[in-house]
């Protein structure tokens, strides 16, 4: 059983009362740790929602196992939530064996047991593949993957966009997507190619904010994607954001339509950082979060709102953190349910579960302490239309991952809302933290 | 091809473990950088194919050995 640890008894600050972090910690590994892509079960699903694998296990994760001799692989794994230990379901399963030993893609969970994936092989002239897929029952296989494209010399991923939507993102050989709708089994709708351009690569995604619904935020049909003059090479000297607006008919083999917004942004001059600016939607537009890893003070915000697929960009406004939370220490990535690359869930999405505010984003800092890594639990609400925002601290170095300089976690917010599961995957440690937020 | 292959790898770790601390890393995007590193290095010594290629080998190889922990990726 894994042995609580409970922080030091600080119950009151500046007269408000706060509730007592409990901190349960095991060992989350498997021959797969390429990642926690898909999440399921009573921990993280809506109370409207089925587990359609209670038979299997109440709390259920998968990870990712690349391709390596073999075939790309997931292992299904049960969490008890009363012990706070994990479970090994059974050994990894093949998802995906397209051949050659150069062979590479990611996936990601659109909602409940269905995902989207993009693969590619070097085997048949570097044939990618878009698969949407839903779980069988005892999480061994899957029980639909449904190839919807095949486009050669291509290299990407899925993407989640929605509940119910994905992306299949290519940034090399050449650059492209599709958008494609899924609501499980063996019917899918795909769009057309947006057709192959420099102008596609794609370095952050995000959708239209305007939603309410929790990692919903963005808009049916549209996404965002964020290029730097038809490229994604970003050095500290890279002050230019194109913001590009897809917008797809909806129709099977309907065209996706861009609108390009060239220099949206024109960053500040950010020497010695060449951290990436990130997206979120928020039910009235979205964030652009700059982060200056070299000069925090000078992190930014900006506004984004929308009419049609143009971008109107209000002025900068200073990130909150300042110094004492740098924005480059906090997890932004797909904190908004909608990620660029990478095997993630639809539950490392942050936004407040409760319905009082769908603009308060729940994530944590990250930072080096000695030779560990500490980490915070923080939240930052975006309910301003003109940027302005607010970060607070909620417990204080939570928890600290021993004896590691990687900050690379997979966060998993719980539906309870004070809850927080995060895997570190240098350490294999998973944290179990009641009361992460409050 | 050896030659933009052990240039891309060299640059892509040294760009991943430099992003340790970083929670925003993205594996994915970056070996972009390590591509263009390249590039300018060896101007037109090679095609844009030859450099594509090299970049989704070294991709793999990182993807596949280490699972994109460059923690665990030796200097």
């Amino acid at each position: 059983m894994a042995v609580p640890t409970l922080l030091p008894a600080v119950h009151i600050s500046g007269g408000v009362s706060i509730p007592e972090a409990v901190v349960y910690t095991t060992t989350l590994t498997s021959s797969a740790d390429a990642g926690i892509w898909s999440v399921g079960g009573d921990w993280v699903y809506d109370t409207d929602e089925t587990n359609s694998q209670s038979g299997t296990a109440d709390n259920w994760l998968m990870m990712v196992a690349p391709y390596n001799t073999n075939y790309y692989a997931t292992t299904p794994i049960s969490y008890n939530a009363t012990t706070h230990t994990f479970t090994e379901l059974a050994a990894d399963w093949q998802m995906y064996n397209l051949g050659s030993s150069s062979h590479s893609g990611s996936g990601q969970q659109l909602s409940l047991d269905r995902g989207v994936w993009g693969m590619r092989s070097a085997a048949a002239s570097f044939t990618a593949r878009m698969y949407f897929n839903d779980l069988a029952a005892n999480l061994g296989s899957f029980d639909n993957n449904v190839n919807t494209v095949s486009p050669v010399q291509r290299y990407g991923g899925g993407f989640r966009v929605n509940d119910t939507q994905g992306l299949y993102g290519a940034n090399s050989n050449a650059q492209l997507f599709y958008m494609g709708t899924y609501s499980g089994g063996a019917s899918t709708t795909t769009s057309a190619s947006s057709g192959e351009s420099a102008a596609f690569y794609h370095a952050e995604i995000s959708s239209p904010g305007g939603g309410s619904e929790y990692a919903n935020l963005g808009t049916t049909n549209e996404f965002l994607f964020i290029n730097h003059a038809d490229s994604i090479t970003f050095n500290d000297a890279t002050t230019r954001v194109d913001i590009n607006h897809m917008s797809w008919t909806g129709a099977a083999s309907g065209a996706l339509t861009r609108t390009d917004n060239d220099s949206a942004v024109t960053l500040p001059t950010h020497t010695g950082s060449t951290e990436r600016p990130r997206l979120l939607a928020t039910t009235w537009g979205n964030v652009l979060i700059h982060s200056d890893t070299a000069n925090p003070a000078n992190s930014v915000v900006y506004p984004i709102t929308w009419s049609g697929g143009t971008a109107t960009v209000g002025s900068s406004v200073a990130f909150d953190g300042g110094t004492d939370v740098p924005a480059g220490q906090c997890f932004w990535q797909g904190l908004d349910g909608i990620r660029y690359a990478g095997n993630y869930p639809k539950y490392s999405c942050g936004q407040d579960r409760s319905g009082s505010n769908p603009d308060l984003y729940r994530t944590v800092r990250l930072y080096t302490s000695g030779s560990d890594i500490a980490m915070d639990t923080i939240t930052v609400d975006f309910s301003n239309s003109n940027g302005s925002h607010t970060v607070t601290v909620k417990q204080e170095a939570v928890h600290t991952f021993t004896s590691t300089s990687s900050t690379a976690v997979w966060p998993v917010f719980m539906a309870n809302n004070t809850d927080l599961g995060i895997w570190h995957q240098d350490t294999a440690e998973w944290a179990y933290i009641e009361n992460a937020y409050y | 091809m050896a030659e933009p292959y052990d240039f891309l790898l060299a640059k892509y770790i040294e760009i991943g473990k430099e992003n340790l601390p970083n929670p925003n890393f993205t594996p994915e995007a970056s070996i972009f950088d390590a591509r263009q590193a390249a590039m300018y290095n060896f101007s037109d010594t090679y095609t844009e194919d030859e450099y594509n290629t090299a970049m989704n080998e070294v991709y793999d190889y990182i993807l596949q050995n280490y699972s994109n922990n460059f923690a665990r990726v030796p200097d």
